[in-house]
């Protein structure tokens, strides 16, 4: 009882019993609708053969809200069968249901679709449709049901349309591949939309800007985890020159076979630390190979190819070849050849 | 697999388009089984059968697989330029679906060209057959791909300044570059059918003209044939200004041409 009285207080109207249009003097095909309304009607295509189908949609919009205490009411779907004017011109398929294909709450509009299927090619029309409705403004209330056309207002009222003649179809033999005959069992796809729209930008955006982001706070976090990385990297090229040079002045005192296969040892672990010389023991060919591709010029490639090529000859061949060139001071000369070359181009 | 067949028809059982799709399959299953028997009816009921799945597409189902179909039942009712035109609002959506381009190409054999110039005839396809075709998302999500690698490469050269990783970048982003520029070919030619959808002569013998109306002379003596494809590029009243395949442009009326109303179109109104 409580709840009943704070109801009355908010919501008086939910008290009063819902207004019925009278039947006195209710056509046959009144549509339910209760308020005032326009009708328009559209077609597409508009030009078919016949017996070929088009779409007709009609659209029943509110134009006004009837006063209280009667409420706005949509129409059911008007049955174009029951209207003689499209019987005899189309074949008409028509949902069963009464409510409405497309519903526009904000516009108070409502949509329905017929497919109809003119008879012959004299069809020159979609008649206009008529459609009957309830509103209750007048006095007595049994005058308020009014009949409109669809597109009342308009040049015209009807849709014209263009009928071709049945295409005749060839009774040739019918020769195709075995599967054209065969429709897939699968339906899924009626309900899986194919996304082939391009990309929205948000996408691109972050496809453009997430990895570098990416990398970047990477290498952040890579920097301030080993500080010394970098630092390192750096050290590690300035400190193969240093560790080399030290080593070929290390070399005085021995004799010359040997100073050669150290000069090569020394000369080749400058240049995997300096130049990322993969072999252990390298061919001088390779040696060459490796610093061109790198970017060292041609010549002073051959020319630590050759130096390999000294050391070889220094270590397997005759001992006479073994006194004429101090194979350290070689590799001093290019080691510092090399170095210049290489700051010089990272310089630049 | 029974069991996964039946779960999968059920489910299509409650999509709201399954009653239309299954008037469409028994009209199209009734064509094949008068095919031996009485083959015009049974293009009739192919016909009938495109008739609705062209209703699907207009209620906003759009999939490759539905226009497969539906260019399949317009080719078997010997209806060339729907056929072509489902074909090719697949290929739209998958240009790299290889089902649709065969049938394409098995519809545009039935067009009677000319045999005396090219009008009107598509540029010949010039992809090398050992290349597969990939998808726009797949090109996109390789362009991506590679795009992370380059950026990867160059962090890890900045970390250990070995040179192995500038070159990794270096390809990466050759691989970047030809990754996405064959996704922007493809998008490019995409949003040209958008902006210039297609049309498809539906008669055989019309003759495109320099004006929209009868009293212009053709532009090119050479009539089309039914079938043959082009581009709308704008209308006036009945008439269309279309670019056919081959690169000619003119004028031909509406009703001589076949073409794809979008799903939304609002259509004709009377007072318009």
């Amino acid at each position: 009882m409580f709840l009943a009285v704070i109801l009355l207080i908010l919501d008086p109207s939910s008290f009063i019993l819902a207004q019925e249009p009278p039947i006195l003097g209710q056509p046959r095909d009144y549509s339910g609708a209760v308020g005032s309304f326009h009708v328009t009607m559209r077609a597409t295509p508009t030009e078919v053969a016949v017996e070929q189908p088009l779409r007709l949609t009609v659209r029943v919009q509110a134009t006004r809200v009837p006063p209280s205490p009667w409420t706005l009411r949509p129409p059911r779907r008007p049955r174009l069968q029951e209207q003689p004017w499209f019987n005899e011109r189309f074949h008409i398929e028509e949902s069963r249901t009464d409510q409405p294909d497309r519903e526009f709450p904000s516009e108070l509009a409502w949509e329905f679709d017929y497919w109809l299927r003119p008879r012959d090619t004299e069809v020159a029309q979609i008649p206009p449709l008529r459609f009957v409705y309830f509103n209750p403004a007048f006095v007595p209330e049994w005058k308020g049901y009014m009949t409109t056309v669809a597109n009342d207002g308009a040049e015209r009222h009807s849709i014209p349309i263009y009928v071709r003649a049945k295409p005749a179809f060839s009774a040739a033999p019918l020769e195709a591949a075995p599967d054209l005959f065969v429709l897939p069992a699968d339906t899924r796809f009626l309900d899986r939309p194919y996304s082939a729209e391009f990309p929205s930008l948000v996408v691109l955006g972050l496809l453009v800007v997430a990895p570098p982001l990416a990398c970047a706070a990477w290498y952040v976090w890579w920097r301030r985890r080993y500080p010394d990385a970098a630092r390192l990297a750096r050290l590690r090229r300035g400190r193969a020159a240093r560790t080399a040079l030290k080593g070929l002045r290390g070399l005085a005192q021995l004799d010359a076979v040997e100073r050669g296969t150290r000069s090569a040892s020394i000369m080749t672990t400058y240049l995997r630390h300096r130049l990322d010389l993969p072999a252990v023991e390298p061919a001088p060919a390779e040696v060459a190979a490796h610093l061109e591709h790198t970017g060292v010029t041609t010549e002073l490639a051959d020319k630590t190819a050759a130096f390999f090529r000294r050391c070889d000859a220094v270590r397997f061949g005759p001992p006479d070849l073994a006194n004429r060139d101090d194979l350290a001071d070689v590799a001093t000369q290019l080691i510092h050849a090399l170095e210049m070359e290489l700051w010089s181009r990272q310089a630049a | 697999m029974t069991l996964i067949l039946g779960a999968a028809l059920q489910e299509a059982d409650a999509s709201p388009h399954a009653p239309l799709y299954a008037q469409a399959r028994a009209e199209f299953e009734h064509g094949a089984r008068l095919r031996d028997t009485d083959p015009a009816l049974a293009r009739q009921h192919f016909h009938r059968a495109g008739e609705y799945f062209d209703r699907l597409r207009q209620q906003g189902v759009h999939h490759p697989t539905l226009e497969l179909q539906r260019g399949n039942a317009y080719f078997l009712a010997g209806d060339v330029p729907r056929a072509i035109l489902a074909y090719r609002a697949g290929l739209w959506l998958a240009p790299h679906d290889a089902a649709l381009r065969a049938r394409l190409a098995d519809a545009r054999g039935q067009v009677a060209w000319s045999t005396t110039d090219k009008l009107g005839q598509p540029p010949e396809d010039n992809w090398p057959p050992w290349l597969p075709r990939v998808a726009p998302e797949v090109l996109l999500g390789l362009a991506g791909f590679f795009y992370s690698l380059f950026c990867v490469s160059i962090t890890r050269w900045g970390m250990t300044r070995w040179s192995g990783w500038l070159e990794s970048g270096a390809v990466t982003l050759l691989l970047t570059i030809a990754a996405t520029g064959g996704w922007l070919a493809q998008e490019w030619q995409r949003g040209r059918e958008k902006q210039y959808p297609v049309v498809v002569i539906a008669e055989d013998g019309i003759l495109l003209r320099k004006g929209n109306g009868m009293a212009y002379a053709p532009r090119y003596d050479t009539p089309l044939a039914r079938g043959v494809e082009g581009h709308l590029l704008r209308q006036r009243g009945d008439w269309l200004h279309i670019e056919l395949a081959s690169g000619q442009t003119g004028w031909v009326l509406r009703q001589w041409v076949v073409d794809d109303p979008p799903s939304t179109a609002p259509g004709a109104n009377a007072s318009g």
